[in-house]
Formats: structure tokens, C-alpha cells, sequence
């Protein structure tokens, strides 16, 4: 593979990353956020 | 006057004056924006994700996109592209991990700066003042700034270096000191858009082979064997000796998000319901703009003789294009170095302004730092230090330094040595403790300068190979930045859990502390 292959795989490899945090690691932290403060509230509930 | 084509010259005073009227014309509608200390530092939730996306990539995509790594693909060749497309990859991938928590808590606490962010996230002046003392650093990647903008007043409008860096320093301080972060942003987005214009057409030139015979393999063809698309790496080069200093190279890049001058551009967005679409056209203009190498390599195969390798784009417009193109599209690159200099110049302004004065100094003396007597004087600070800032960066590059990547990389990797453990992992580890932030902050800092300048000044040679390559020291002060926040952190007490919902869940926590039901 010469220099400008290696470089656009990286670059598609790039984009998947890119898409796979927006559409599904963004909404799992808010998700975990909100998940450990309710999980919080409880445990002061007890 | 420098060796110029008349013509060019001609028609570049001319977009000259064009872009002096349009960046006032913006500087003018930011100065109406900015009536607070906070909108002068953040210009908080003041733009859309479009425009901010636009001027991010523009702040990040700095005259050494522009010149620095055009001028290393002149001389290196294909490999080169190595450096310039793996760099945005590593820093869009940082601003993925820390946009959304930068806006959350900025926006929750206050926050100015991101010294001020790191002392809010962990409650602790220290690390606050630490930040912004390090930060100074930044006044070296201005440097590179002013330099690459002198370089280009002298190849496009034949104007005398020595010159063009005060024309450069006053073309900044026209927008800057009127409209602070506002003006900082509205002339980034717009020159943004610039950029892209001009990248294409450097894609487009080489993907034909412009100026070549045979298009894109007639280009590898008219190269070096060394520099051909062929050759990988180079045991000679530090910065592409081996894979693995190109993977430091990726690595230290991630914390390059830390910098100061783009971390403080999340706080400007309308609201974290904008978030997805920001990172999304940010991550692909970011990856975009760095293509600019291509014409390095273009400008070696066609055989174009220069001096300055770092002023090969706008030579390589000159040699091909009719002049009137060459001279905008000179214009645009020197466009691309200023929108980088201005979010460098509002960072440091407000290590003076906030991060030392209204959020250090204030409450030592007893003083509040939300008064409003005290917000006024820290927008004076403010808008005085704008002005010192980019005197001095001028004054240092009047003898002009070789080599604009490496020289900004001896502050900036500093920087991203100490910021990273905190900044980075404190984002996605709530028992982050202040105590491993701040060690992690410190001993990061003293290695990266002891790898990286202790050989340079003959102390303990050969123990590190690749401390002539800042990527590589840095990365390595990421790694340990990283680790260190986090194994401290599991033998230190945490922040206290009220203090931490704040910081992590603020959309479901009501200012006085009790939960909203959204």
C-alpha cells in the first residue's frame, strides 16, 4: 500500500469512529448520567 | 519589497482592503455583542453550530496547515501527509470526548477559560492558576502566527517581512480589542468558509496532476524515491523515524483539544441540543483542510525553486494560477493565519483578565467575582492585555524563526502534557480527584520538558531516541498525564457527590441544587 491508501483507510476509519460517537456514544453517556444520578436519589431514598 | 509579480501584488492590496473592510465590518458587529466580561471571554451561547463549526476548524487548521506542513511535504515528499492528516484526526477525536461536558459545565459554573474550567470541574484555585501560568506558552504558537503572516504579506503583496508582521499585529487588533471573542468568531467562521474554497482547489490541482504530466501518478513519478508515495518512514526524520512515532503523533494530538484557544469555543454555542450537529460538520471540514499538504508535494514535483519552503502554497498560486486568483487566494491563506492568532490572543487575554484577576486575585482579597464593578475592570484587563499580547508576540518574531511546526510545539506541548490527565479523563471519570489532577498536571509538565529539551542541551543523550520530535515527547506526557489522573485517582477521595452533579448531570439539577424533572 503506498502512502495516499494507508491515508484515505484512516480516513474512512476515521468517519466510522466519528459516526458510531455521535449516533451512539453521545446519547449512552447522557443515558449513564441520568442513570447514576436516579440510582443516587434511590440509594438516599433507602 | 520582496521578488513579487507586480500583477499579483497589485490584485492582492486590493483583496487586501477587501478583507480589512470585511473583518472590521464583523469586528464592528461583534464590538455591539460585547457588553460583559463573560461576552468579551466566551460569547456565550452567541452562535449556531454551523458557524462555530466553521470557526473551530478554522482555529485549529493554523498557518502551519497552511505553510508549515505544505513546506514539510515539499521537503519530505508523501509522508508528510502522514503528519497532516493524522494531526486533525487525533483532535477532532479529543473534541468529540470533551465538547459536550466543556459547554455543560462552562455554562453551569461561569466558566471563562479552560483553566477556569479545570479549577471549576475540581474546585480548586490551584490547578486554575497552574493552567493559566502554563498557558502563557501559548504566546510561542501566536509567535508561529505573526510569522506565517509576514511570511505571507512578503510572497503574495511583496511587502517587507519586518513589515508585514506589524501590518499583521494591527490587522488584529482592529477586530479584537472592539469585539473580543465575538469578533474572534464571526471573522473564523467566514474565513472557514474561505478555507474550504481554497482546499478544494489545491485537491483539485493535484488530483489532475496540475502542471505534471500524467495527473496524480505523473506527480509520485516527478518526486525523489524518498519522497514518493512509496516511502513510509525515515530513520533519518524524527517525526516520521517509525510507526510508532507516528502513532505518538496521533496520540498527543487528542490532547491538543486541551489548548486553551479551542476549548473555549464550546462555550459559545447556543445550547447542548446543538452538540451533534457542531462535532459533525466540525469533524468534516477538520479533516479536510490539512489536505493542503497535497500542494507541497504538487509545488515539489513541478520543480518550483524557493528559498522558504513554508511559502510554497501561495508560490505554487503564483507560479500557476492568472494573478488575480493567486492573489485572493493569497489573501485567503493569510485569512487562515489570522483566524488562528485571534482565538490564541483571546485565550491569553483571559489568563490575565479572568483566570488571574476576577477568579484568583478577587476572592484573595475578599472580593466577589461576579460583582459588576469587578467584571467591568476584567473586561478592561481584558481588552489592555489584547493589546500587550500581540505587541510582544510581534516584537519576538522581528528576526523571523525557522520552522513554525516545531517552534509553536515547544509551548503547546507542554500544554497538552499537563492538561490532558485532568481534562480528559476528569471528563468521563466522575472520581476524578482533585488531588490526581493536580500531581498528574505537574509531573506531566516536568517530563515532557525533561524528554524533550534535556537532550537538546546535552543532558542524558540517547535516553530517550525521539526527543528531537516534540509529537513524540508529547505524546508521551499525554500518556503519562493520563495514566497518572487515573491511578491516583483510585487512592484519593473524590469530589464531593453534590459538587459532581453539578459538574456531570446540570441539566437535571435546578440552581439551588434539587433535581428538575426534564
Amino acid at each position: 500500500m503506498n502512502v495516499i491508501q494507508v491515508l484515505t483507510l484512516t480516513t474512512i476509519g476515521y468517519f466510522l469512529f466519528v459516526t458510531f460517537w455521535i449516533l451512539k456514544m453521545e446519547d449512552y453517556l447522557q443515558t449513564r448520567a441520568k442513570q447514576q444520578y436516579e440510582n443516587e436519589q434511590t440509594r438516599g431514598e433507602v | 519589497m520582496a521578488d513579487v509579480g507586480s500583477t499579483v501584488a497589485t490584485w492582492g492590496w486590493g483583496f487586501l482592503a477587501v478583507y480589512v473592510a470585511l473583518i472590521l465590518g464583523l469586528g464592528y458587529l461583534g464590538y455591539q455583542r460585547t457588553h460583559t466580561q463573560d461576552d468579551y471571554a466566551t460569547a456565550r451561547g452567541g452562535f449556531g453550530f454551523l458557524a462555530l463549526a466553521l470557526a473551530y476548524a478554522a482555529t485549529v487548521a493554523s498557518g502551519s496547515t497552511f505553510m508549515g506542513i505544505p513546506g514539510m511535504a515539499y521537503g519530505m515528499g508523501f509522508k508528510a501527509g502522514y503528519y497532516a492528516m493524522i494531526y486533525p484526526i487525533g483532535i477532532y477525536i479529543g473534541m468529540l470526548f470533551v465538547a459536550r461536558i466543556t459547554k455543560k459545565v462552562g455554562d453551569r459554573f461561569g466558566s471563562q477559560s479552560i483553566p477556569d474550567f479545570l479549577g471549576d470541574r475540581y474546585q480548586s484555585p490551584l490547578l486554575r492558576v497552574l493552567a493559566a501560568l502554563v498557558a502563557l506558552f501559548l504566546l510561542f504558537y501566536i509567535m508561529s502566527q505573526i510569522t506565517a503572516a509576514g511570511w505571507m504579506f512578503e510572497t503574495i503583496l511583496g511587502l517587507d517581512y519586518g513589515i508585514g508582521i506589524w501590518v499583521a499585529g494591527a490587522l488584529l487588533l482592529l477586530y479584537l480589542t472592539a469585539g473580543g471573542s465575538h469578533a474572534d468568531i464571526l471573522t473564523d467562521a467566514v474565513q472557514g468558509a474561505i478555507m474550504i474554497g481554497v482546499t478544494l482547489l489545491i485537491v483539485f490541482m493535484f488530483a489532475t496532476g496540475w502542471g505534471v504530466e500524467g495527473g496524480m501518478s505523473g506527480v509520485n513519478a516527478a518526486l525523489p524515491s524518498d519522497m514518493g508515495w512509496n516511502s513510509h518512514t525515515d530513520p533519518e526524520n524524527p517525526t516520521f523515524a517509525n510507526w510508532w512515532v507516528i502513532f505518538l503523533l496521533f496520540i498527543a494530538h487528542i490532547g491538543f483539544t486541551a489548548q486553551p484557544h479551542l476549548g473555549n469555543k464550546f462555550f459559545a454555542i447556543k445550547g447542548t441540543e446543538y452538540m451533534k450537529k457542531f462535532m459533525t460538520v466540525s469533524a468534516v471540514v477538520g479533516i479536510a483542510l490539512p489536505l493542503m499538504f497535497l500542494g507541497g508535494v504538487l509545488g515539489r514535483a513541478q520543480g518550483i525553486q524557493i528559498d522558504n519552503p513554508d511559502a510554497i502554497i501561495p508560490m505554487l498560486f503564483v507560479e500557476n494560477l492568472p494573478a488575480v486568483l493567486a492573489a485572493f487566494l493569497g489573501v485567503a491563506i493569510l485569512s487562515a493565519i489570522i483566524s488562528t492568532a485571534d482565538g490564541l490572543i483571546i485565550a491569553i487575554s483571559q489568563i490575565f483578565a479572568n483566570d488571574l484577576y476576577r477568579k484568583t486575585y478577587v476572592p484573595w482579597k475578599g472580593g466577589d467575582p461576579t460583582d459588576e464593578r469587578v467584571n467591568q475592570r476584567a473586561l478592561w484587563i481584558s481588552r489592555l492585555s489584547t493589546v500587550f499580547v500581540t505587541i510582544a508576540a510581534v516584537i519576538a518574531v522581528m528576526t523571523p524563526p525557522q520552522y513554525l511546526s516545531i517552534l509553536l510545539w515547544v509551548g503547546i506541548g507542554g500544554i497538552i502534557a499537563a492538561y490532558s490527565g485532568p481534562y480528559l479523563v476528569g471528563t468521563f471519570r466522575e472520581e476524578t480527584s482533585k488531588t490526581a489532577a493536580i500531581i498528574a498536571f505537574v509531573v506531566a509538565f516536568g517530563v515532557y520538558f525533561v524528554i524533550h529539551l534535556g537532550p537538546q542541551f546535552g543532558l542524558y543523550e540517547g535516553w530517550y531516541p525521539y526527543n528531537e520530535n516534540p509529537f513524540a515527547s508529547s505524546g508521551i506526557g499525554f500518556i503519562i498525564s493520563c495514566v497518572l489522573t487515573y491511578v491516583i485517582s483510585k487512592f484519593t477521595e473524590p469530589l464531593p457527590t453534590s459538587h459532581l452533579n453539578k459538574v456531570f448531570r446540570p441539566e437535571r439539577v435546578s440552581p439551588d441544587g434539587s433535581p428538575s424533572d426534564d
